[in-house]
């Protein structure tokens, strides 16, 4: 499992540079970030390779910020692989609540954040069919 | 149950109003000794007056008339028995200023004494007043009440909040006194700068000099785990001290002896019948340099006690929380509506903080309403949905509410604009139509 940190934005101009300027001051790096915005207002969603500094950075800047547990699944980097994998979760009954993903290595591997109804048992499904469910070294130093 | 003086605060019914008409007849005299009552109030028979109703035979004082007749105009001894004067906090139009004499300052106190101990405070407790000194009544106002009863008082003023906090830690305040918008402010800076806010000795809260609602008094008694009292007063009847919550946090006793009280319709001036709400017109009893007769305080309550008296022992009439102002009034579509209502529903969600506003617009020709509130960072877990919903019940609450639909706006904590004096939550874009 990997900590995802959700930071809560008002849909501004310079909002997102402003928030990213505290990662980079805090000597974060950034592995994935997906916006999701509603009218006014929008949350942003970051994987980094240093949750507890980034969310220590975030605390101190007066940025509302929490975290939350997802998984981190290595998949093939090719056509079919995200819906084999989504195939199984769906066949078990667990709910995706988000998705999203990035390449680490092209052509070759990229790994899927989950947000499911269930992190224990969807991670159990996806280790026993040899998926392999990352931790946070193991993201952190890709 | 604590009194200051108990013997005028339980004051037989009866009692008390044959010394409320004694008291009015004299200030009848008195006033006409003021340029301004002199012809105001020309030809009065005072022997027409034999209960205290029969103030309404009297015309009404505004605060166009104090201030058209600034300065002095309704002063009614020699500039020389004048000890102390204030300024209301009016934002609009030249000031309104009222006069003291010492005896005037005397009773003024008196009448503060008996708030603070109806709460529980007094003698032995740290008083930390966190309100304007200067011509608004507040600071002073509780001041010299809190040294008469005996409390250490420390006269912080408000602002330099860090400094507020640091007071309070060093000398362990017990109660404080502070309009409920920037108190709430001292407890976000409390969490930032790493404090519990009710890891402090706070035990009691007197809040005031804005209109508020029982949602925001409980957030403010749960943050700091004290209980907060609700003070009522305005520079033109003194200033604080007018009436104030006892421990049954069941409406403010107003102090009959020295203000008699009668609640109208804002509209016509009738008066309406125990316990509607209107407007309270306060006639001062035995003020020396400048008594006001029948003063349209512009204040929105109505009496929760006709007949009925409170189990604190007290005699004296009990109003409810102040709505609001007639001039606070709001026209949305068409729809009368007070700010205080918005601010319940706001209050309700514990999801948001207690920094909002309220934005008025015209888009062609139709009005929109904007309300504005921030996150409680503490309750934020990213979820976004959580926040779609949370938009959609306080917008259908307050629609509920108020019967007309508003945008709600949800803002980062911290970035409303904050007051150190009283809360701007208004702002009225619309311009004439």
């Amino acid at each position: 499992m990997v900590m995802q940190l959700n930071v809560f934005a008002e849909n501004k101009p310079g909002k997102l540079e402003k928030i990213t300027g505290i990662l980079a001051d805090a000597n974060v790096n950034i592995k994935a970030l997906k916006i999701s915005s509603e009218n006014g207002y929008g949350v942003f969603q970051f994987i980094v390779d240093n949750p507890e500094a980034a969310f220590r950075a975030f605390k101190q800047a007066g940025i509302t910020v929490s975290q939350k547990d997802v998984l981190a699944v290595v998949v093939d980097d090719k056509p079919g692989s995200l819906h084999h994998m989504l195939g199984l979760l769906r066949e078990d009954g667990i709910d995706v609540a988000d998705c999203y993903g990035f390449v680490v290595e092209r052509e070759e591997k990229a790994i899927i954040v989950l947000e499911v109804s269930n992190l224990t048992a969807a991670r159990r499904i996806l280790e026993r069919q040899n998926y392999n469910v990352i931790g946070s070294s193991e993201l952190y130093s890709l | 149950m604590p009194f200051w003086d108990k013997e005028m605060e339980t004051l037989p019914r009866a009692e008390l109003e044959e010394m409320q008409v004694k008291r009015l007849k004299a200030t009848i005299a008195r006033s006409q000794r003021s340029v301004f009552y002199r012809t105001r109030l020309k030809e009065i028979d005072e022997s027409r007056f034999n209960k205290p109703e029969d103030v309404a035979l009297l015309p009404f004082t505004t605060k166009t008339d104090l201030r058209n007749n600034y300065d002095f105009g309704l002063v009614t001894v020699p500039k020389n028995e004048i000890i102390r004067m204030h300024a209301s906090s009016g934002t609009t139009g030249k000031a309104t200023v009222i006069f003291h004499t010492r005896k005037d300052i005397e009773t003024w106190a008196e009448l503060v004494a008996r708030c603070i101990v109806m709460t529980g405070a007094g003698k032995g407790d740290v008083f930390q007043n966190i309100i304007s000194y200067g011509l608004f009544t507040g600071g002073l106002g509780l001041h010299y009440g809190a040294e008469k009863v005996g409390m250490l008082t420390i006269p912080s003023g408000v602002g330099n909040t860090k400094r507020q906090i640091q007071l309070m830690k060093d000398f362990k305040t017990t109660v404080f006194h502070a309009t409920p918008s920037y108190i709430l402010y001292v407890s976000e800076v409390m969490v930032e700068e790493g404090y519990d806010p009710n890891g402090f000795d706070l035990r009691i809260g007197f809040v005031g000099a804005e209109p508020h609602s029982e949602k925001t008094r409980q957030r403010i008694e749960d943050t700091f785990d004290i209980d907060a009292y609700n003070s009522y007063g305005m520079s033109e009847l003194n200033g604080p001290g007018v009436a104030f919550e006892c421990e049954e946090k069941n409406g403010m006793h107003l102090w009959e002896d020295r203000y008699l009280l009668e609640v109208v319709d804002p509209r016509t001036g009738e008066e309406l019948a125990p316990g509607e709400e209107g407007e309270l017109v306060v006639t001062t009893l035995d003020r020396e340099a400048m008594p006001i007769i029948r003063y349209r305080t512009g204040d929105l309550a109505r009496i929760v006690d006709e007949g009925e008296r409170c189990a604190c022992g007290r005699t004296h009439v009990r109003i409810s929380r102040i709505k609001g102002r007639t001039d606070d009034m709001l026209i949305v579509k068409g729809v009368n509506l007070y700010p205080s209502q918005i601010e319940d529903v706001l209050m309700s969600f514990p999801e948001v903080a207690a920094t909002y506003q309220i934005v008025l617009k015209r888009e062609s020709s139709l009005d929109t309403l904007t309300v504005r509130v921030e996150l409680n960072p503490k309750l934020f877990d990213g979820d976004l949905r959580k926040l779609k919903k949370l938009e959609y019940e306080i917008t259908k609450n307050i629609q509920d509410e108020i019967e007309v639909r508003p945008t709600v706006e949800f803002h980062e904590p911290g970035s409303l604009p904050r007051s150190e004096g009283k809360a701007v939550r208004v702002i009225d874009l619309r311009g004439e139509l």
